[in-house]
This record gives C-alpha cells, structure tokens and sequence, in this order.
C-alpha cells in the first residue's frame, strides 16, 4: 500500500489543497473564510505548502490593500492526486 | 485546525467538503456583465434605427459609438469581479473568449475606419457581422463553459441570423432596416438579455443553497 504524503494529510494544509485544486487562485481570505482556520496558522500552513513546493504564493497589493494570492503547482498536484488514489486503497474505494 | 491529522475516512470527507463548498460556478451579479451589454447594445440599437428611418440620414449611424459606454460600465464590473477572492478556471475560460472578441471588436472598428477613408464606402457591415457571428461565438463558448443552455442559444440564433445577412449579401437580396434591425435586435435579446437574467437567477439560487 501506498504510504499516506504527511504533508498533507493534515486537516488544515489537506483543505486548503482541495480548495485550490478546484479553482485557478484564490487569496488570503477566501481560504481563511473556507478553511475556518485563523489567521496565524493558516499562514504557517501556506508556507509549509509552499516551501514543498505544492503551492505557489504571490504576494501583492490590490489599492493600497495587501494581497496574497496561492495557486496549486503541478507538483502539488499530482502529489495530491497520488493523496486521493492512496485514501482510495486505503479505503478499498 | 492547527497540525490535526485525520484518518483515511475523515480525509475522504473533508476533501468532499471543500470541493462541494467550492463547486459553486455562478456569483451573485455575475450576469451583470452580459446584462450591460444586452441591454446597451439593443438600446443603441433602437435609437439608431429610429433615428435613421426619421430622418432618413445614414449618418446617425455614428450614434453606434455609444457603444464606448459598455466598456465604461465593464471596467466597473470586471473590478467588481477581480475582488471576490478567487479565480475559477471557468472564469480563466470566459475571460479570455470575451478578451479575444474584444480586441477583435477593437480591429474591426480600426479596419473599418481606414478601408472607408481610404476607399471612400462604407465597410461598417463588418460590424454588423461582427456584433452577430464573433460575439454570437463568445456567448456559445462561455455559455459552454458555464453550462448556460441560453447562452448557448442565444449565440447560435445570433450566429445563425448572420450567417443569414452574409447570404443576402451574397446573392443581392437587399436588407431591409424592417427585418434586420429587429433580427439583430432579437438576436441580442437572445444572446444577452435572456442569459444574463437566467445567470443572476442560478446565482441567486447557488447563493442561497450555499
């Protein structure tokens, strides 16, 4: 069997990968709205995302207001699809 | 949710969570856009046709120029859009159909100008054209896109009704403002009006449900 990526198979880092792997982007605050997660460990998780190179994070400024933006990469990807086939064997889906 | 590990059934059921909490394709006010169109477009539209069978001066065909203001209204709208957190790749999809009908609008408009001032007639049935099939074509593609069926129908209809023009040009049938404007009238009440008003309402409805 398929060992499970503990990157992410955690519950915060887990939601904001399947946020993202529907959509193109998404900033800051829509993922802290979706995720429920506050503020300081959402951060911390992004950057745990990032730094393995699953995410990619664009820091920016809309107005004078500051704006992150992440995106899935294609290695966040496939690492998250292999994520999903491995819960699949788990679970004898 | 900090660092919490999950076992294999609660990971299946969280990833099915955000996905559906995700899937919503439709935002309140996102036929907005295809609505300031319509209705500009059908507008300008009625104003011209009344204002060229009035006076029976053709260069109230200027009035079409009004057009100008759909973009005003559309910056408005696309800044309203940008700042709502995420980017779906449905909206990557539409956003480079309307970007691509666009600037061909804006190349219609400048090849029209210089094939008039260089020939002295009048090229502006392109446009016309162009306004029935290219736009006619966005509005099947984002309706593809989106799983819009009247948008789909819309620019079939409008589509259609051009290719209608292009074949009286072709074999000499003379066009008529009395057929053809309420034609091109119809076929953006089809294309735009209707659809933007069925998006706001699956919208709505998306919201609610969510």
């Amino acid at each position: 069997m398929k060992e499970l990526d503990p990157l992410l198979h955690s519950q915060l880092r887990l939601a904001v990968m399947s946020v993202l792997m529907n959509l193109d982007k998404a900033d800051f605050v829509y993922l802290k709205e979706k995720t429920d997660a506050t503020a300081g460990n959402l951060s911390v998780q992004l950057d745990k995302l990032s730094t393995a190179g699953y995410i990619t994070v664009e820091k920016g400024f809309v107005g004078k207001k500051p704006r992150t933006v992440c995106s899935v990469t294609e290695k966040g990807r496939r690492a998250f699809e292999a994520y999903v086939d491995a819960l699949r064997q788990y679970l004898n889906l | 949710m900090e660092e919490k590990t999950l076992n294999e059934k609660e990971s299946i059921e969280l990833i099915a969570r955000m996905i559906s909490d995700t899937k919503s394709r439709l935002e309140v006010g996102d036929g907005n856009i295809l609505l300031n169109w319509g209705v500009l477009t059908v507008a300008v539209a009625v104003i011209v046709w009344i204002a060229v069978a009035v006076t029976g001066n053709p260069a109230f065909n200027a009035l079409w120029g009004l057009m100008v203001f759909g973009w005003l209204f559309n910056l408005r709208l696309n800044r309203k859009k940008r700042s709502r957190g995420y980017r779906s790749y449905t909206d990557n999809v539409c956003a480079v159909i309307w970007k691509i009908v666009g600037l061909l609008g804006v190349y219609g408009v400048i090849m029209c100008a210089v094939f008039q001032w260089v020939t002295g007639l009048s090229p502006w049935l392109t446009m016309f054209l162009y306004a029935l099939i290219i736009v006619g074509f966005g509005a099947v593609g984002s309706g593809a896109a989106l799983k819009v069926k009247s948008l789909v129908f819309g620019g079939t209809f409008s589509i259609t009704f051009g290719m209608v023009i292009i074949c009286c040009v072709l074999t000499n049938i003379t066009l008529n403002a009395l057929w053809v404007m309420p034609g091109f009238i119809l076929s953006f009440a089809l294309m735009m009006i209707v659809p933007g008003l069925e998006m706001r309402r699956l919208a709505r409805k998306e919201y609610e449900r969510a």
